[in-house]
Protein backbone atom coordinates (compact mmCIF):
# COMPACT_ATOMS: atom_id res chain seq x y z
CA UNK A 1 0.00 0.00 0.00
CA UNK A 2 1.16 3.73 0.00
CA UNK A 3 3.48 4.26 2.62
CA UNK A 4 1.90 8.14 3.05
CA UNK A 5 -1.89 7.19 4.43
CA UNK A 6 -0.08 5.59 7.29
CA UNK A 7 2.07 8.33 7.45
CA UNK A 8 -0.74 11.26 7.42
CA UNK A 9 -2.18 8.98 9.71
CA UNK A 10 0.21 9.78 12.03
CA UNK A 11 0.06 13.30 11.56
CA UNK A 12 -3.71 13.44 11.96
CA UNK A 13 -3.12 11.28 15.14
CA UNK A 14 -0.77 13.80 16.76
CA UNK A 15 -2.04 16.77 15.90
CA UNK A 16 -5.12 15.13 17.74
CA UNK A 17 -2.94 14.97 20.88
CA UNK A 18 -1.95 18.36 20.43
CA UNK A 19 -5.91 19.98 20.44
CA UNK A 20 -6.48 17.64 23.56
CA UNK A 21 -3.31 19.65 25.28
CA UNK A 22 -4.73 22.88 24.05
CA UNK A 23 -8.03 22.14 25.38
CA UNK A 24 -7.56 21.08 28.58
CA UNK A 25 -4.89 24.48 29.05
CA UNK A 26 -7.72 26.57 27.66
CA UNK A 27 -10.24 25.23 30.25
CA UNK A 28 -8.09 25.66 32.96
CA UNK A 29 -7.07 29.34 32.06
CA UNK A 30 -9.03 29.78 35.30
CA UNK A 31 -7.59 27.88 37.65
CA UNK A 32 -5.32 29.19 40.40
CA UNK A 33 -1.70 27.54 40.09
CA UNK A 34 -2.36 25.45 37.26
CA UNK A 35 0.36 24.46 34.67
CA UNK A 36 0.44 24.69 31.21
CA UNK A 37 1.52 21.62 29.26
CA UNK A 38 2.73 21.38 25.65
CA UNK A 39 3.27 18.70 23.18
CA UNK A 40 7.05 17.95 21.76
CA UNK A 41 6.81 16.38 18.59
CA UNK A 42 9.69 14.50 16.74
CA UNK A 43 10.15 12.78 13.59
CA UNK A 44 9.18 8.99 13.60
CA UNK A 45 12.13 6.42 11.87
CA UNK A 46 13.54 6.50 8.49
CA UNK A 47 13.57 3.65 5.55
CA UNK A 48 16.57 4.00 4.52
CA UNK A 49 15.93 3.12 0.32
CA UNK A 50 19.76 3.78 -0.41
CA UNK A 51 22.58 4.60 2.03
CA UNK A 52 24.49 7.65 1.30
CA UNK A 53 27.76 7.06 0.20
CA UNK A 54 27.38 3.59 -1.48
CA UNK A 55 29.34 3.27 -4.73
CA UNK A 56 27.18 3.78 -8.17
CA UNK A 57 28.35 2.43 -11.62
CA UNK A 58 30.60 5.59 -12.51
CA UNK A 59 33.02 4.62 -9.80
CA UNK A 60 31.93 7.42 -7.43
CA UNK A 61 29.83 7.88 -4.50
CA UNK A 62 26.03 8.82 -4.12
CA UNK A 63 26.29 11.85 -2.26
CA UNK A 64 22.70 11.55 -0.86
CA UNK A 65 20.91 8.10 -0.27
CA UNK A 66 16.98 8.17 -0.60
CA UNK A 67 15.46 8.03 2.55
CA UNK A 68 12.00 8.05 3.38
CA UNK A 69 10.26 8.72 6.93
CA UNK A 70 7.37 7.53 8.07
CA UNK A 71 5.52 10.26 10.09
CA UNK A 72 5.47 11.64 13.44
CA UNK A 73 5.24 11.13 16.92
CA UNK A 74 4.55 12.76 20.39
CA UNK A 75 7.47 12.52 22.27
CA UNK A 76 6.26 14.01 25.73
CA UNK A 77 3.79 16.63 27.06
CA UNK A 78 5.82 18.68 29.04
CA UNK A 79 4.34 21.09 32.03
CA UNK A 80 5.78 24.67 31.20
CA UNK A 81 6.09 25.82 34.83
CA UNK A 82 6.70 29.46 34.20
CA UNK A 83 5.12 31.57 36.56
CA UNK A 84 1.75 33.02 36.16
CA UNK A 85 0.51 36.12 37.16
CA UNK A 86 -0.85 37.13 40.45
CA UNK A 87 -4.06 38.16 42.10
CA UNK A 88 -4.22 40.40 45.04
CA UNK A 89 -7.41 38.84 47.04
CA UNK A 90 -7.02 40.26 50.26
CA UNK A 91 -7.88 37.31 51.86
CA UNK A 92 -5.67 36.16 54.82
CA UNK A 93 -5.12 32.55 53.76
CA UNK A 94 -4.65 33.01 50.19
CA UNK A 95 -1.17 32.45 49.55
CA UNK A 96 1.31 32.47 46.08
CA UNK A 97 4.72 31.24 45.71
CA UNK A 98 6.99 33.95 44.10
CA UNK A 99 10.13 31.61 42.83
CA UNK A 100 10.41 27.72 42.19
CA UNK A 101 8.83 26.32 45.49
CA UNK A 102 5.65 23.78 46.16
CA UNK A 103 3.21 23.78 49.03
CA UNK A 104 3.25 20.29 50.45
CA UNK A 105 -0.32 18.94 51.55
CA UNK A 106 -1.40 15.68 52.61
CA UNK A 107 -3.77 13.35 50.63
CA UNK A 108 -6.02 11.32 52.50
CA UNK A 109 -3.80 8.28 51.84
CA UNK A 110 -1.24 9.79 53.58
CA UNK A 111 1.13 10.60 50.83
CA UNK A 112 1.95 13.98 50.57
CA UNK A 113 1.51 15.77 47.24
CA UNK A 114 2.57 19.29 46.01
CA UNK A 115 0.44 22.04 44.58
CA UNK A 116 1.03 25.45 43.50
CA UNK A 117 -2.68 26.62 44.31
CA UNK A 118 -2.51 28.83 47.37
CA UNK A 119 -5.95 29.01 47.81
CA UNK A 120 -6.22 27.95 51.58
CA UNK A 121 -9.19 27.81 54.29
CA UNK A 122 -9.40 27.30 57.96
CA UNK A 123 -11.04 23.84 58.46
CA UNK A 124 -13.53 23.25 61.38
CA UNK A 125 -10.49 22.19 63.48
CA UNK A 126 -8.69 25.64 62.55
CA UNK A 127 -6.13 23.59 60.23
CA UNK A 128 -4.91 25.34 57.09
CA UNK A 129 -6.24 23.23 54.50
CA UNK A 130 -6.58 23.01 50.60
CA UNK A 131 -10.09 23.25 48.90
CA UNK A 132 -10.26 19.92 49.37
CA UNK A 133 -9.69 19.60 52.53
CA UNK A 134 -6.25 18.50 52.50
CA UNK A 135 -3.91 19.84 55.61
CA UNK A 136 -0.65 21.16 54.70
CA UNK A 137 1.93 19.02 55.59
CA UNK A 138 3.78 20.93 58.56
CA UNK A 139 0.41 20.61 60.06
CA UNK A 140 -0.76 24.08 61.24
CA UNK A 141 -3.65 24.79 63.56
CA UNK A 142 -5.05 28.54 63.70
CA UNK A 143 -6.47 29.07 67.04
CA UNK A 144 -10.43 29.46 67.29
CA UNK A 145 -10.37 32.82 69.10
CA UNK A 146 -7.32 34.53 66.63
CA UNK A 147 -8.23 37.78 65.10
CA UNK A 148 -5.60 38.58 62.89
CA UNK A 149 -3.90 35.76 60.86
CA UNK A 150 -0.44 36.74 59.11
CA UNK A 151 1.93 34.88 56.89
CA UNK A 152 5.58 36.21 56.70
CA UNK A 153 7.52 35.95 53.35
CA UNK A 154 9.71 33.34 55.16
CA UNK A 155 6.49 30.99 55.74
CA UNK A 156 6.00 31.92 59.16
CA UNK A 157 2.40 32.01 60.56
CA UNK A 158 1.40 34.63 63.09
CA UNK A 159 -1.77 35.01 65.11
CA UNK A 160 -3.09 37.70 67.41
CA UNK A 161 -5.42 36.64 70.24
CA UNK A 162 -7.89 38.89 72.14
CA UNK A 163 -5.78 40.25 75.54
CA UNK A 164 -2.56 39.70 73.61
CA UNK A 165 -0.94 42.36 72.86
CA UNK A 166 2.34 40.07 70.86
CA UNK A 167 1.50 38.12 68.35
CA UNK A 168 2.17 35.02 68.20
CA UNK A 169 3.72 31.74 66.16
CA UNK A 170 1.31 29.14 65.49
CA UNK A 171 3.63 27.06 62.84
CA UNK A 172 6.30 27.55 59.45
CA UNK A 173 4.95 26.61 56.42
CA UNK A 174 7.81 24.84 54.38
CA UNK A 175 8.30 24.35 50.37
CA UNK A 176 9.41 21.70 48.35
CA UNK A 177 11.75 21.94 45.32
CA UNK A 178 12.62 19.81 42.76
CA UNK A 179 15.25 19.19 40.26
CA UNK A 180 13.11 18.55 37.23
CA UNK A 181 9.77 19.65 38.13
CA UNK A 182 8.66 18.67 34.74
CA UNK A 183 8.93 15.33 35.47
CA UNK A 184 5.85 15.64 37.95
CA UNK A 185 2.88 14.06 37.48
CA UNK A 186 -0.23 15.85 37.45
CA UNK A 187 -2.91 13.94 39.54
CA UNK A 188 -5.81 16.44 39.24
CA UNK A 189 -7.60 18.71 42.21
CA UNK A 190 -4.22 21.16 41.14
CA UNK A 191 -2.17 18.72 42.78
CA UNK A 192 1.43 17.27 41.52
CA UNK A 193 2.68 13.96 42.76
CA UNK A 194 6.93 13.23 42.61
CA UNK A 195 7.88 10.31 40.30
CA UNK A 196 11.53 8.67 39.59
CA UNK A 197 12.02 11.61 36.84
CA UNK A 198 11.30 14.01 39.27
CA UNK A 199 13.38 13.28 41.91
CA UNK A 200 13.07 13.77 45.62
CA UNK A 201 11.99 16.65 47.05
CA UNK A 202 14.25 19.30 48.97
CA UNK A 203 12.34 20.95 51.53
CA UNK A 204 13.22 24.23 53.42
CA UNK A 205 11.40 27.31 54.37
CA UNK A 206 10.61 30.01 52.10
CA UNK A 207 12.93 32.78 50.86
CA UNK A 208 15.94 29.76 51.04
CA UNK A 209 17.40 29.70 47.87
CA UNK A 210 15.46 29.24 44.73
CA UNK A 211 12.36 27.93 47.07
CA UNK A 212 10.51 31.43 46.99
CA UNK A 213 8.87 33.35 48.80
CA UNK A 214 5.42 33.66 50.01
CA UNK A 215 3.00 36.40 49.40
CA UNK A 216 0.07 36.95 51.54
CA UNK A 217 -3.44 38.01 50.03
CA UNK A 218 -2.49 36.67 46.68
CA UNK A 219 -3.10 33.97 44.48
CA UNK A 220 -1.25 32.71 42.00
CA UNK A 221 -3.40 32.05 38.06
CA UNK A 222 -2.54 29.81 35.75
CA UNK A 223 0.26 30.44 33.13
CA UNK A 224 -2.19 30.17 30.26
CA UNK A 225 -1.87 32.55 27.67
CA UNK A 226 -4.89 33.10 26.02
CA UNK A 227 -3.88 34.49 22.26
CA UNK A 228 -0.85 31.78 22.69
CA UNK A 229 -3.23 29.22 23.15
CA UNK A 230 -5.56 29.86 20.12
CA UNK A 231 -2.45 30.21 17.79
CA UNK A 232 -1.33 26.86 18.94
CA UNK A 233 -5.12 25.87 18.34
CA UNK A 234 -5.29 27.49 14.72
CA UNK A 235 -2.00 25.82 13.84
CA UNK A 236 -2.80 22.58 15.09
CA UNK A 237 -6.39 22.60 13.06
CA UNK A 238 -4.59 23.32 9.79
CA UNK A 239 -1.64 21.15 10.37
CA UNK A 240 -4.58 18.07 10.94
CA UNK A 241 -6.52 19.42 7.52
CA UNK A 242 -3.10 19.37 5.27
CA UNK A 243 -2.71 15.77 6.77
CA UNK A 244 -6.27 14.66 5.65
CA UNK A 245 -5.77 16.16 2.57
CA UNK A 246 -2.11 14.05 2.43
CA UNK A 247 -4.79 10.92 2.97
CA UNK A 248 -6.99 11.73 0.29
CA UNK A 249 -4.22 12.31 -2.23
CA UNK A 250 -2.89 9.13 -1.49
CA UNK A 251 -6.42 7.59 -1.72
CA UNK A 252 -6.85 9.36 -5.10
CA UNK A 253 -3.28 7.55 -6.78
CA UNK A 254 -4.65 4.28 -5.30
CA UNK A 255 -7.94 4.75 -7.29
CA UNK A 256 -5.91 5.92 -10.02
CA UNK A 257 -3.98 2.54 -10.01
CA UNK A 258 -6.99 0.57 -9.10
CA UNK A 259 -8.74 2.05 -12.56
CA UNK A 260 -5.67 0.50 -14.57
CA UNK A 261 -7.27 -2.47 -14.47
CA UNK A 262 -10.15 -2.93 -16.53
CA UNK B 1 5.62 -6.58 -24.60
CA UNK B 2 5.36 -2.06 -25.48
CA UNK B 3 8.29 -0.48 -23.48
CA UNK B 4 6.19 2.46 -22.81
CA UNK B 5 4.53 0.34 -20.87
CA UNK B 6 6.88 -0.11 -18.13
CA UNK B 7 8.01 3.56 -18.84
CA UNK B 8 4.92 5.36 -17.83
CA UNK B 9 4.90 2.33 -14.79
CA UNK B 10 8.50 3.78 -13.66
CA UNK B 11 6.75 7.33 -13.52
CA UNK B 12 4.43 6.49 -11.70
CA UNK B 13 6.35 4.62 -8.92
CA UNK B 14 8.60 7.75 -8.90
CA UNK B 15 5.45 10.59 -8.64
CA UNK B 16 4.52 7.61 -5.26
CA UNK B 17 7.44 8.10 -3.60
CA UNK B 18 7.64 11.69 -3.61
CA UNK B 19 4.21 11.76 -2.36
CA UNK B 20 5.31 9.60 0.24
CA UNK B 21 8.50 12.31 1.00
CA UNK B 22 6.08 14.64 0.94
CA UNK B 23 3.78 13.29 3.19
CA UNK B 24 5.87 13.44 5.56
CA UNK B 25 7.02 16.78 5.62
CA UNK B 26 3.59 17.77 6.36
CA UNK B 27 3.06 15.31 8.97
CA UNK B 28 6.35 16.80 10.80
CA UNK B 29 4.84 20.19 10.21
CA UNK B 30 4.25 21.22 14.14
CA UNK B 31 8.13 19.42 14.96
CA UNK B 32 10.52 21.89 15.98
CA UNK B 33 13.52 21.67 14.50
CA UNK B 34 12.57 19.66 11.53
CA UNK B 35 14.06 20.06 8.38
CA UNK B 36 12.36 19.00 5.02
CA UNK B 37 13.68 16.38 2.42
CA UNK B 38 13.11 17.22 -1.29
CA UNK B 39 13.08 14.45 -3.94
CA UNK B 40 15.69 14.30 -6.92
CA UNK B 41 14.49 12.21 -10.02
CA UNK B 42 16.15 11.17 -12.64
CA UNK B 43 15.60 9.62 -15.75
CA UNK B 44 17.02 5.74 -16.48
CA UNK B 45 20.12 6.17 -19.24
CA UNK B 46 18.94 6.18 -22.65
CA UNK B 47 18.96 3.16 -24.50
CA UNK B 48 20.46 3.06 -28.03
CA UNK B 49 18.20 1.59 -30.58
CA UNK B 50 19.44 -0.86 -33.18
CA UNK B 51 18.54 -2.06 -36.76
CA UNK B 52 17.91 -5.40 -36.41
CA UNK B 53 20.10 -7.55 -39.07
CA UNK B 54 23.00 -4.70 -39.44
CA UNK B 55 22.58 -3.74 -35.56
CA UNK B 56 23.29 -0.18 -37.33
CA UNK B 57 22.08 2.82 -34.38
CA UNK B 58 19.07 4.06 -35.54
CA UNK B 59 18.42 6.08 -32.13
CA UNK B 60 18.17 6.63 -28.95
CA UNK B 61 15.08 5.66 -26.70
CA UNK B 62 14.35 6.82 -22.90
CA UNK B 63 13.27 4.35 -19.95
CA UNK B 64 11.89 6.09 -17.79
CA UNK B 65 12.09 8.17 -13.89
CA UNK B 66 12.97 7.09 -10.81
CA UNK B 67 13.40 8.30 -8.15
CA UNK B 68 17.56 9.03 -7.14
CA UNK B 69 18.16 11.08 -3.83
CA UNK B 70 16.13 12.80 -0.85
CA UNK B 71 18.01 16.25 -0.05
CA UNK B 72 17.20 17.34 3.39
CA UNK B 73 16.64 21.04 2.93
CA UNK B 74 18.56 22.68 5.81
CA UNK B 75 16.82 26.59 5.88
CA UNK B 76 15.99 27.75 8.69
CA UNK B 77 12.77 27.53 10.36
CA UNK B 78 10.22 30.47 12.10
CA UNK B 79 11.51 30.88 15.44
CA UNK B 80 8.81 31.68 18.09
CA UNK B 81 8.64 32.70 21.57
CA UNK B 82 8.18 30.28 24.15
CA UNK B 83 9.23 31.65 28.09
CA UNK B 84 10.94 28.41 28.75
CA UNK B 85 14.42 28.68 29.50
CA UNK B 86 15.40 25.52 28.68
CA UNK B 87 13.80 25.76 24.91
CA UNK B 88 17.26 27.10 22.55
CA UNK B 89 16.96 27.81 19.05
CA UNK B 90 20.17 27.98 17.00
CA UNK B 91 19.99 31.08 15.03
CA UNK B 92 22.21 30.22 11.89
CA UNK B 93 23.75 27.64 10.87
CA UNK B 94 24.54 24.32 13.72
CA UNK B 95 23.57 21.26 15.39
CA UNK B 96 23.38 20.17 19.49
CA UNK B 97 25.37 17.15 20.05
CA UNK B 98 23.35 14.84 21.49
CA UNK B 99 25.12 11.86 23.40
CA UNK B 100 22.57 8.70 22.14
CA UNK B 101 23.24 5.17 23.64
CA UNK B 102 24.35 4.87 19.98
CA UNK B 103 26.98 7.83 19.85
CA UNK B 104 26.81 11.30 19.66
CA UNK B 105 24.20 12.20 17.62
CA UNK B 106 23.00 16.00 16.04
CA UNK B 107 19.59 17.97 16.17
CA UNK B 108 18.17 21.13 15.83
CA UNK B 109 15.53 20.86 17.92
CA UNK B 110 16.04 22.91 21.30
CA UNK B 111 13.12 22.02 23.48
CA UNK B 112 15.22 20.61 26.31
CA UNK B 113 14.38 19.65 29.69
CA UNK B 114 16.36 19.22 33.22
CA UNK B 115 16.58 15.26 34.15
CA UNK B 116 17.08 14.81 38.07
CA UNK B 117 20.29 14.85 38.12
CA UNK B 118 20.34 18.12 36.90
CA UNK B 119 21.51 17.20 33.23
CA UNK B 120 20.70 19.17 30.17
CA UNK B 121 18.40 16.60 28.12
CA UNK B 122 16.18 16.22 25.06
CA UNK B 123 12.79 15.08 25.09
CA UNK B 124 14.28 11.12 25.03
CA UNK B 125 16.63 11.11 28.11
CA UNK B 126 19.40 11.89 26.22
CA UNK B 127 21.99 14.40 27.22
CA UNK B 128 22.91 18.21 25.40
CA UNK B 129 26.65 17.64 25.36
CA UNK B 130 28.65 20.93 25.76
CA UNK B 131 32.78 21.40 25.72
CA UNK B 132 33.59 18.90 28.63
CA UNK B 133 30.23 16.07 28.43
CA UNK B 134 26.96 16.63 29.42
CA UNK B 135 25.52 20.12 30.65
CA UNK B 136 25.53 19.90 34.08
CA UNK B 137 22.78 22.52 35.72
CA UNK B 138 23.26 23.11 39.75
CA UNK B 139 21.50 26.15 40.70
CA UNK B 140 18.65 28.00 39.77
CA UNK B 141 19.29 30.70 37.48
CA UNK B 142 19.79 29.17 33.54
CA UNK B 143 21.02 31.04 30.99
CA UNK B 144 22.71 31.07 27.78
CA UNK B 145 24.63 33.74 26.69
CA UNK B 146 25.91 35.08 23.11
CA UNK B 147 28.90 33.16 23.21
CA UNK B 148 26.96 29.79 23.69
CA UNK B 149 27.90 29.81 27.50
CA UNK B 150 25.91 28.07 29.59
CA UNK B 151 25.80 30.39 32.59
CA UNK B 152 24.02 28.83 35.94
CA UNK B 153 23.35 31.86 38.79
CA UNK B 154 26.30 34.31 37.24
CA UNK B 155 28.68 31.36 36.49
CA UNK B 156 29.96 29.95 33.08
CA UNK B 157 29.75 26.35 33.65
CA UNK B 158 30.32 24.92 30.06
CA UNK B 159 29.47 26.17 26.45
CA UNK B 160 27.11 24.53 24.30
CA UNK B 161 28.66 22.60 21.83
CA UNK B 162 26.65 24.20 18.72
CA UNK B 163 28.45 22.22 15.57
CA UNK B 164 28.42 22.43 11.53
CA UNK B 165 30.16 19.98 8.97
CA UNK B 166 31.94 21.16 5.83
CA UNK B 167 29.12 19.19 3.90
CA UNK B 168 25.50 18.96 6.08
CA UNK B 169 23.67 16.53 3.05
CA UNK B 170 26.38 13.64 4.84
CA UNK B 171 24.10 13.88 7.68
CA UNK B 172 21.59 11.20 7.75
CA UNK B 173 18.02 11.45 9.37
CA UNK B 174 17.44 8.85 12.20
CA UNK B 175 14.24 9.64 13.42
CA UNK B 176 13.65 11.11 17.22
CA UNK B 177 14.84 14.52 15.59
CA UNK B 178 18.30 13.21 15.32
CA UNK B 179 21.03 13.03 12.48
CA UNK B 180 23.99 10.96 12.52
CA UNK B 181 27.06 12.09 10.99
CA UNK B 182 28.03 9.94 8.10
CA UNK B 183 31.98 9.91 6.58
CA UNK B 184 30.80 12.04 4.09
CA UNK B 185 29.94 15.13 5.80
CA UNK B 186 33.84 15.66 6.32
CA UNK B 187 34.83 17.83 8.90
CA UNK B 188 33.05 19.09 12.08
CA UNK B 189 33.58 22.59 13.06
CA UNK B 190 32.04 25.05 15.92
CA UNK B 191 29.34 26.48 14.20
CA UNK B 192 29.00 30.06 14.02
CA UNK B 193 25.40 30.03 14.93
CA UNK B 194 24.08 31.79 18.49
CA UNK B 195 21.81 30.05 20.50
CA UNK B 196 18.70 32.27 21.59
CA UNK B 197 17.55 31.11 25.10
CA UNK B 198 13.43 30.85 25.16
CA UNK B 199 12.75 30.87 21.74
CA UNK B 200 12.03 27.48 19.48
CA UNK B 201 12.30 27.23 16.07
CA UNK B 202 9.70 25.42 14.13
CA UNK B 203 9.94 22.99 11.32
CA UNK B 204 10.94 24.48 7.96
CA UNK B 205 7.56 22.95 5.69
CA UNK B 206 6.16 25.50 3.94
CA UNK B 207 2.86 23.71 3.82
CA UNK B 208 1.60 25.87 0.53
CA UNK B 209 4.75 24.65 -1.40
CA UNK B 210 4.06 20.82 -0.24
CA UNK B 211 0.34 20.69 -0.80
CA UNK B 212 1.28 22.42 -5.06
CA UNK B 213 4.13 19.88 -4.59
CA UNK B 214 1.43 16.88 -3.94
CA UNK B 215 -0.67 18.65 -6.43
CA UNK B 216 1.77 18.43 -8.89
CA UNK B 217 2.75 14.90 -7.89
CA UNK B 218 -0.97 13.19 -7.60
CA UNK B 219 -1.33 14.94 -11.36
CA UNK B 220 1.88 13.23 -12.67
CA UNK B 221 0.62 9.86 -11.60
CA UNK B 222 -2.52 10.53 -13.01
CA UNK B 223 -0.87 11.70 -16.08
CA UNK B 224 1.06 8.30 -16.32
CA UNK B 225 -1.52 6.00 -15.39
CA UNK B 226 -3.37 7.66 -18.63
CA UNK B 227 -0.51 6.58 -20.69
CA UNK B 228 -0.51 2.78 -19.39
CA UNK B 229 -4.08 2.76 -20.57
CA UNK B 230 -3.87 4.15 -23.74
CA UNK B 231 -0.84 1.28 -24.32
CA UNK B 232 -2.84 -0.83 -23.01
CA UNK B 233 -5.82 -0.11 -25.75
CA UNK B 234 -3.19 0.22 -28.27
CA UNK B 235 -2.57 -3.98 -26.97
CA UNK B 236 -5.78 -4.33 -26.90
CA UNK B 237 -6.23 -3.78 -30.54
CA UNK B 238 -3.36 -5.82 -31.42
CA UNK B 239 -4.59 -9.12 -29.51
CA UNK B 240 -8.28 -9.07 -30.35
CA UNK B 241 -8.32 -6.65 -33.50
CA UNK B 242 -5.40 -7.51 -35.41
CA UNK B 243 -5.14 -10.75 -34.85
CA UNK B 244 -8.96 -11.87 -35.21
CA UNK B 245 -8.71 -14.08 -38.58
Amino acid sequence: MIRSLWTAATGMKAQQLNIDTISNNLANVNTSGFKKSRVNFQDLMYQSLREAGTPNNQGSQVPAGIEVGHGVRPAATQKLFAQGSFQQTENPLDMAIEGDGFFQVVRPNGQVAYTRDGSFKRDSDGRIVTSDGYPLESDITIPEDATEVSITAEGRVMVKQPGNEEVTEVGQIELARFSNPAGLKSIGRNLFAETPASGNPTVDIPTEDGFGTISQGYLEKGNVKVVEEMTNMIAAQRAYEVNSKAIRASDEMLQQANNLKR
Amino acid sequence: MLRGLYTAASGMNAALERTNIITNNLSNSNTPGYKKDQTVNKSFSEMLLNRMPDQEAIGKAGLGAKVDQTVTDFSAGSVHRTDNSLDWAIEGEGFFAVQTPKGVRYTRSGNFTLSQDGQVVTQNGNPVLGQGGSLQVVGEQVNVDNQNNLVVDGQVVDQVRVVTFSDNNGLVKEGDDLYRATPDVGNQFMATGTINQGYLESSNVNVVESMTNMIEATRHYETNQRVIKTYDKSLDKVVNSVGRL
